[in-house]
């Protein structure tokens, strides 16, 4: 180990110790106090800082190709440390309310932060399988975070299960994988499947390869909740504590993503692949990214329940990002960043506005709850306005250009008919997303009488706030987002 | 293989040992039932429901944090047979290890996780 | 004698997954799993990975059977309770199962030389394919000793110092450099994934203080 690679972990350094500061906080004060919601701010912020140092120094593989540090890893762990201040930042109300105490789960933000930092940065199959479980072990415990609530145990026992069973697929792929190729180096997997190294004569066979693509495919599908492995996210979404809700279904979906693009893109299918049934596993990916973004757009046209018509809406954004994973060209993999930076501002403040607005005793996810809130609370409603414009991706807003990009990779990947799947889906979403807006604006609540509820400046308001405002800035300035990603392994 | 055989052989004897002395008084013990033996004790309670009944969470929490200690000494074996050939640098990353580890076990010790009562 | 050891450890393994596949209560399943657990660790003893037979006895049977066996017995009246273990539709389970063994033996015995005969280089495989290996039981330790020799030569050098000879301390110690040098990080990792499930068994199973026992040690300190 020397500088070089010591500075390209180091915001996975970061995190890690400011969560277990937190930890020690935790374990040791003795009246809960707001001190580890500062740490892990400060901690988040840090690892922010010190992923922009890594951005714009030289692209390195640290510790022996176990770990890459460039311009896309150093983007992804700007944003999941971005997330995870936004996610501790909007809970601090929400738990308080709850009566919980934070430090535990601020810790375990963090933890959940450097297993997704794994994920993006992994150059090697062991890392971002270690990355996986760090992250899902942390969210099964996240789920389940209210104990004495039904729905919060079941949704973490229901997520436990599904999720090590999934976790027990990838770990199949990648075995598979490691068995056919030889190596668990992706650098080394992409000269392979590029021909410019030679095949392990011995062991290779392109069906147990083929085989152990589509088990990794499962495995993280799984995580991302594309469409057939999908049932579990509106159980597990709708259980969890909301802002819990919020952080997994955006950055632990992106994590995966990021994941994904290391290994389809980059390591297993790179566009000039010898292997055999490279075109099978594109299909297999865009019929998934298709399958996802209909049938989640379409089941959440007919919730009622706020908190379920974003889990269902959340399927649909993982096939956006799909689309862009199985385009496996430049443009989905800059898409694919784009709009995992938008979705975990967008999805984030979403659910952050509905645990803002939720009763503690569990009410207030009905749609009917949302008529009138112009006048109860013209602030939120604002805000979660443009959310929903942005989530629809109408143009001035930040959605708009991550699934332009997206659209555009599929056309790029000659799959035209995907783009226009994915066109037609984004209509079928306005319908939901513009139908808030309706009730929220448009619609007089008739049995009450409307009170303005002046907007209290807590951390939830300040941390919504400005990720609408960053919503805005991207929306308007979207050359600042597609500068800063620059091109992936250059 | 050859010397994996102690090692089988240790198996085999531990299993028919078991086994054997587990089953002997039962084979060779004198067996005279009536129907006063095979009846409860006088002075015992009527056997009720099943044996095995429910246990306690408590054990459940000691069960899961030894293993996550067991896989903890799991890494320290491979570093254990190899410490004399890799040097100082490597027993720091081991330090290191164990320090993350301490630092959870003074967690669960702070948080009361090992209380029994 | 080999073959023997092989077979028996194999018999073990199979009989104990098909019991706690099978098995109605729930209780002898988890019993059965004990022997799935020993004869797997055979098994590993069997293809030379002595670290990982080690690591079956201490981990899975010594630890997660153990937690297996407590979860059952948490439950209340198991007995009583009557789980009833079904698959689901059994055609579906059957087809899904058989299914997976046929593209596992394709892909094992199938002709996957030929595969590589096919590709873009177009070099003959010179270097047989598994199908040869099968023709001897022991197949899949005859090839992972060969894989083992080969990664170890590449990582090492010459393959006459580090070759796993019979005899010799197996496989630990290179495990353990590797650990400590090149696999570095993911060892480091894997101390933060074991404190994240360090702070979920506590935050899970450990037991709420009752609100007299909270004044009672806030009134203490």
């Amino acid at each position: 180990m020397n500088y070089n690679d010591f500075i390209a972990v180091l915001p996975l350094i970061i995190l890690a110790m400011t969560g277990l500061a937190v930890m020690m906080w935790d374990a040791f004060e003795k009246v809960p106090s707001r001190s580890p919601l500062l740490l892990t701010v400060v901690g988040g912020m840090g690892a922010i800082v010190a992923a922009v140092a890594n951005l714009t120094a030289a692209p390195v593989i640290a510790f022996g190709g176990l770990f890459f540090s460039n311009t896309y890893t150093g983007f992804f762990t700007i944003i999941f440390s971005a997330a995870a201040v936004l996610s501790a930042l909007l809970s601090e109300q929400f738990l308080k309310e709850r009566e919980m105490i934070i430090g535990e789960y601020c810790a375990l933000i963090l933890f959940s932060v450097c297993g997704m930092v794994m994920m993006a940065s992994g150059a090697n199959l062991i890392v971002t399988f270690l990355g996986l479980e760090t992250m899902s072990i942390a969210f099964y415990v996240l789920a389940g975070i209210f104990r004495k609530e039904e729905s919060s145990n079941e949704a973490s026992l229901k997520y436990f299960l599904l999720g090590s069973f999934a976790t027990g697929f990838f770990l199949y792929g990648i075995a598979l994988v490691y068995g056919t190729t030889g190596t668990m180096n992706l650098a080394e997997i992409r000269t392979i499947m590029l021909g410019l190294a030679p095949k392990p004569a011995a062991t290779y066979s392109s069906l147990l390869l083929t085989l152990g693509m589509l088990f990794i495919i499962v495995g993280l599908a799984f995580k991302v909740s594309a469409f057939p492995f999908h049932q579990w996210a509106p159980d597990v979404y709708e259980g969890s504590p909301t802002v819990v809700a919020g952080f997994m279904s955006t950055a632990g979906k992106t994590a995966a993503f990021s994941s994904f693009i290391l290994l389809f893109p980059y390591a297993l299918l790179p566009t000039a692949a010898v292997h055999l049934g490279s075109e099978k596993i594109q299909i297999v990916l865009a019929i998934l990214a298709a399958c996802s973004m209909l049938y989640g757009n379409i089941v959440a046209v007919s919730q009622t329940r706020i908190k379920r018509m974003l889990a269902y809406s959340s399927i649909a954004h993982a096939g956006y990002m799909l689309l862009g994973v199985s385009a496996l060209n430049e443009n989905g993999i800059t898409g694919v960043a784009i709009y995992s930076a938008v979705y975990i501002l967008m999805q984030i403040s979403a659910f952050g506005i509905v645990s803002v607005l939720e009763k503690s005793d569990g009410n207030g996810f009905e749609l009917e709850d949302y008529v009138g809130l112009s006048k109860r609370r013209p602030w939120l409603a604002f805000l979660l306005a443009i959310i929903m414009l942005s989530l629809a991706g109408i143009p001035p807003f930040a959605g708009f250009f991550g699934k332009y990009y997206l659209f555009l990779a599929a056309i790029n990947a000659g799959m035209v008919w995907l783009a226009i799947v994915g066109v037609v889906s984004s209509i079928i979403a306005s319908y939901f997303y513009l139908r808030v807006i309706v009730l929220m604006y448009f619609r007089q609540a008739n049995d009450q009488v409307e009170v303005s509820v002046p907007e209290k400046i807590n951390t939830s308001f300040v941390a919504i706030a400005f990720a609408v405002a960053a919503l805005l800035v991207l929306g308007i300035y979207p050359s600042l987002l597609i500068n800063t990603i620059g091109y992936l392994f250059r | 293989m050859s010397n994996y055989i102690p090692l089988f052989l240790m198996l085999v004897i531990a299993f028919g040992f078991g086994a054997i002395m587990a089953n002997l008084s039962k084979w060779i013990g004198p067996k005279k039932p009536t129907k006063e033996k095979l009846s409860t004790y006088e002075s015992g309670m009527e056997p009720i429901g099943t044996t095995r009944d429910r246990i306690s969470i408590k054990y459940y929490i000691v069960a899961m944090l030894f293993i996550i200690f067991d896989i903890e000494i799991v890494f320290l074996y491979p570093w254990a047979v190899t410490f004399d050939k890799i040097g100082v640098f490597a027993l720091g990353e081991m330090f290191l290890f164990l320090a993350l580890l301490f630092i959870g076990y003074i967690y669960i010790l702070k948080k009361g996780a090992l209380q029994w009562d | 004698m080999f073959d023997l050891i092989f077979y028996i450890f194999a018999f073990i393994t199979v009989v104990g997954a098909a019991v706690t596949a099978i098995h109605r209560n729930i209780v002898y399943a988890a019993f059965a799993l004990l022997f799935t657990f020993v004869g797997v660790a055979g098994l590993y003893v069997m293809a030379n990975a002595d670290f990982l037979a080690v690591t079956q006895m201490m981990v899975y049977v010594g630890g997660i059977l153990i937690l297996l066996i407590f979860g059952v017995m948490l439950t209340n009246r198991i007995q009583s309770a009557n789980i009833v273990v079904n698959a689901g539709p059994k055609p579906v389970v059957a087809i899904l199962s058989l299914g997976l063994l046929a593209i596992l033996c394709a892909a094992f015995f199938g002709p996957s030389a030929t595969h590589s005969e096919k590709s873009k280089d177009g070099k003959t495989a010179s270097v047989s394919s598994w199908s040869n290996y099968t023709q001897q039981p022991w197949a899949a330790t005859q090839w992972n000793k060969d894989a083992n020799e080969r990664i170890l030569s590449e990582k090492f050098g010459a393959p006459s110092e580090v070759k796993t000879k019979e005899g010799s301390s197996g496989t630990s110690v290179e495990i353990g450099k590797l650990l400590l040098s090149d696999y570095l990080l993911p060892f480091e990792i894997v101390s933060i994934v074991l404190l994240v499930a360090l702070i979920g068994a506590t935050m899970i199973a450990r037991k709420e203080p009752t609100l007299e026992e909270e004044a009672l040690s806030e009134s203490l300190s």
